[in-house]
C-alpha cells in the first residue's frame, strides 16, 4: 500500500504540466543555467531512473533536497510533523469522550429528541467548514472575550528558550520543570485542538451510534436484559466492549488524517506544521518536499492500522495473527 | 426497477413527516431549492453590484442599508454572499458530473468483467481513495491553474475537476460492489446466453439496477464539492479576489478579524455551512431509504 501511494505520488506529480525548476528559479534566467540546476538535482535523468533512484535514496533514509531552497529539508520536515503529533494528539484528546458521548446518547435514546440533536450535531459537523469554526472561535475567544491566543503553535519564545529533550515544545517544557511554558504551550493548543475535534467527534459519533445500535439488537443482548442485569451493566460490559472494533478503526483512521496535517486548521490558527509545510510545498511546486510529506503520511497510516489491529486482538479474544 | 422503487418510496416520504429522516430530508430539499434559486436570480435579489467598490464606507458593520456590513473596499457583503452562490453551486454540479461519468462507468465495467482489468482499477482507485483528499485536490488545481492568467470560467472547471478526481473512487467502489451481486441474478444470465453483448448487457440489464446506491454519493458529493472548492478559494488558490465566491471573501475578510471586523468572514462562511448542510440532509436521509444500517464515513 505505501509503494502503490508513492508511485501514484511520484508520476501525478511529474504528469502534471508546468516545469518545477522554472518555477522555482523564475522566467528570467537563462536556460543553460536552468538546465544546471536541473542536472544538479537530477531531473535531466529519465523518469524510470529518478523513481527508481528516489525509492533507493528513501530506503536510506534520505529525502532529497528541496527543489526551491535546494537543501535537505529533513529537519524542518521532521520539526513540522512533532507540531502536527502535539496537534493531532490534543484534538484526538478532545474528539474521542464527545464523539463516544454523540453516539452513546443516540444510540440509547433511540427515536427521541435526545438522539435526533446528536443526529443533527453529527451532520452539522461533517458540514461546518473547519476553518471557519476557527475563525467563529478565533472572534469569540481571542477578540471579544481576549482569554486565548488566536494563533495556534508553541509560541517562539518558549519553543527556543527550553531545552529540547524530544522535540516536542510541550513534552519538553514539562520535562524541564517549565511550568510557565507549558501553560503557554497548552493555551495556544486549545482553540486549534477544539475546532479539530469538534469536527473529528462527529463522525466519531455516527460510526459508533451505528455500532452500538448493532449491539443492542443481538440477542445476548435481550437475554441480559431479561435475566435483569441493572442497564448500566448491560451497557457497560456486554454492549460497550463489543461494539469498540468500528469505533477504534474510525479513531485510527482519523489520527491518520490528522498526523498528514490538518491544512485547513493549521492555517487558520497559523499553526506550524505538517499542513501548512505540505500547502506551502504545493503552492510553490516543491516536488521533493510533497513526496517526503506524502510519505511520511503513508507510513504512518500503515504504522496505525499496525497498532489498531493489535488492539483488535486486545479488544476481542477472538481475533488471532 | 429499483431505481424507481427507490423515487416512489421518496415521495411517498415527502408526503408526510414523521420520522426525522422525513425531516432532514425536506429541509434539504427546501434549502436547496431557496439556494439553487437564489443563483439564478442573483441579479434581482442583491441590493448592489458584487464588485462595486465603495457602495458604502469600508467596513461599515451590518446595518439596515448593508445587511451584512461592507468589506474593506467598500463592497456589500450581502450581495457578494448572493452572487457567491453561483460559482459554489457551479463547482458542485460540474464536479458532480464529472465524477458520476467516469466513475460509474469504470465500476460497471469493472465489476462485470472482473479479471485483470477489475483488479489494476480497484488498486488505483484504493490508492486514491486512501490519498487525503484535500492535498490531492490542491495538487491538481495547482497544476491545472498555473497556466499564467487564466479566465474565471476555466478556474471554475479545473476547481471542479480537481474535486472529481477526488470523488471518482466512491462512485466506482459502490457501483463495482453492486455491480457484482446484481450480475449474479438470472436474467443476466439468461441475457448473456442469448447472445447479448456486454456492453448491452452492461447498459439494459445491470445498470438500471445498479445505479440506486450512487444516489446519494452524488449529494455527498455536491456537499463535498461546496465545502473543499470553499477550502481551496480559502487557501489561496482558484478565483482571483475580486470575484464574489465564499471561499474567497472568507480568505481576504479572516484577515480583518484581529482589528474586530466578523462580519466579512462571518457570512459568506454560514452560507458555505448552509448550503453544505442542504446536501448532507438530503444524503443523510436518502442513504437511511436505502439501507438502514449502514455505516458512514466522510473520506
Amino acid at each position: 500500500m505505501v509503494i502503490i501511494l508513492l508511485t501514484l505520488v511520484f508520476f501525478i506529480l511529474r504528469i502534471l504540466p508546468g516545469d518545477p525548476v522554472r518555477v522555482a528559479v523564475g522566467p528570467k534566467l537563462p536556460p543553460e543555467y536552468v538546465e544546471k540546476i536541473r542536472h544538479e538535482l537530477g531531473l535531466d535523468k529519465p523518469v524510470i531512473v529518478q523513481y527508481f533512484e528516489y525509492l533507493w535514496n528513501l530506503l536510506h533514509g534520505d529525502f532529497g533536497k528541496s527543489l526551491i531552497t535546494r537543501r535537505p529539508f529533513a529537519d524542518e520536515l521532521i520539526d513540522r510533523f512533532k507540531a502536527s503529533i502535539e496537534l493531532a494528539v490534543a484534538s484526538i484528546i478532545v474528539a474521542i469522550p464527545l464523539g463516544l458521548f454523540i453516539g452513546d446518547v443516540s444510540a440509547k435514546y433511540e427515536g427521541r429528541p435526545l438522539a435526533h440533536l446528536a443526529r443533527l450535531f453529527t451532520v452539522a459537523t461533517y458540514s461546518i467548514p473547519v476553518f471557519w469554526l476557527g475563525i467563529i472561535f478565533q472572534v469569540i475567544f481571542g477578540i471579544w472575550l481576549g482569554i486565548l491566543p488566536i494563533t495556534g503553535g508553541p509560541p517562539p519564545m518558549v519553543k527556543y528558550s527550553v531545552r529540547p529533550i524530544t522535540g516536542f515544545t510541550t513534552l519538553d517544557c514539562l520535562l524541564n520543570g517549565d511550568f510557565m511554558g507549558f501553560a503557554e504551550c497548552i493555551r495556544h493548543l486549545i482553540l486549534p485542538a477544539v475546532t479539530l475535534g469538534i469536527v473529528i467527534s462527529g463522525i466519531i459519533g455516527k460510526v459508533s451510534r451505528n455500532a452500538l445500535v448493532e449491539v443492542m439488537r443481538l440477542d445476548y443482548v435481550t437475554a441480559a436484559r431479561a435475566r435483569g442485569l441493572p442497564e448500566k451493566i448491560i451497557h457497560d460490559r456486554y454492549v460497550f466492549r463489543n461494539a469498540l472494533i468500528p469505533i477504534i478503526t474510525i479513531i485510527g483512521l482519523q489520527l491518520a488524517l490528522l498526523l498528514g496535517g490538518a491544512i485547513l486548521t493549521e492555517t487558520t490558527f497559523d499553526y506550524p506544521g505538517l499542513g501548512t509545510y505540505l500547502k506551502d510545498a504545493v503552492l510553490s511546486r516543491d516536488y521533493t518536499v510533497v513526496q517526503a510529506a506524502i510519505t511520511l503520511y503513508a507510513v504512518m497510516v500503515a504504522v496505525i492500522s499496525f497498532i489498531v489491529d493489535i488492539v483488535y486482538a486486545f479488544l476481542d479474544p477472538r481475533i488471532r495473527y | 426497477m429499483e431505481s424507481l422503487v427507490f423515487f416512489k418510496n421518496i415521495l411517498k416520504a415527502l408526503g408526510k413527516t414523521h420520522s426525522l429522516e422525513e425531516k432532514m430530508l425536506k429541509v434539504g430539499l427546501v434549502l436547496a431549492a431557496a439556494l439553487a434559486l437564489m443563483a439564478v436570480l442573483a441579479p434581482y435579489i442583491a441590493p448592489y453590484d458584487p464588485i462595486k467598490m465603495y457602495t458604502g464606507d469600508p467596513y461599515t458593520p451590518p446595518c439596515l442599508e448593508h445587511l451584512f456590513g461592507t468589506d474593506s473596499m467598500g463592497r456589500d457583503v450581502f450581495s457578494r454572499v448572493i452572487y457567491g452562490t453561483r460559482s459554489a453551486l457551479m463547482v458542485a454540479v460540474i464536479s458532480a458530473a464529472f465524477a458520476f461519468a467516469i466513475g460509474i462507468p469504470l465500476g460497471l465495467i469493472s465489476g462485470y468483467l472482473g479479471g485483470v482489468f477489475d483488479r489494476v482499477a480497484t488498486l488505483i482507485m484504493d490508492a486514491l481513495y486512501a490519498f487525503p483528499s484535500l492535498v490531492m485536490a490542491l495538487a491538481i488545481a495547482v497544476a491545472l491553474n498555473s497556466g499564467g492568467s487564466a479566465s474565471v470560467s476555466s478556474i471554475i472547471l479545473n476547481t471542479a475537476i480537481a474535486i472529481s478526481v477526488v470523488y471518482i473512487p466512491s462512485y466506482f467502489r459502490v457501483i463495482r460492489a453492486t455491480t457484482l451481486s446484481v450480475k449474479e441474478n438470472l436474467y443476466v444470465e439468461a441475457a448473456r446466453a442469448i447472445g447479448a453483448p456486454p456492453l448491452r448487457v452492461i447498459l439494459k440489464y445491470i445498470a438500471p439496477n445498479a445505479v440506486t446506491p450512487a444516489i446519494p454519493i452524488i449529494c455527498m458529493n455536491f456537499a463535498d464539492a461546496i465545502l473543499t472548492a470553499a477550502g481551496l478559494s480559502f487557501l489561496g488558490i482558484g478565483l482571483p479576489p475580486f470575484y464574489p465566491d465564499w471561499g474567497v471573501d472568507i480568505s481576504k475578510g479572516w484577515k480583518d478579524i484581529p482589528n474586530g471586523v466578523w462580519w466579512t468572514s462571518f457570512f459568506p462562511g454560514l452560507m458555505i455551512f448552509i448550503a453544505t448542510l442542504a446536501f448532507m440532509l438530503i444524503s443523510d436521509a436518502l442513504v437511511e431509504y436505502l439501507n438502514p444500517r449502514r455505516e458512514g464515513m466522510r473520506s
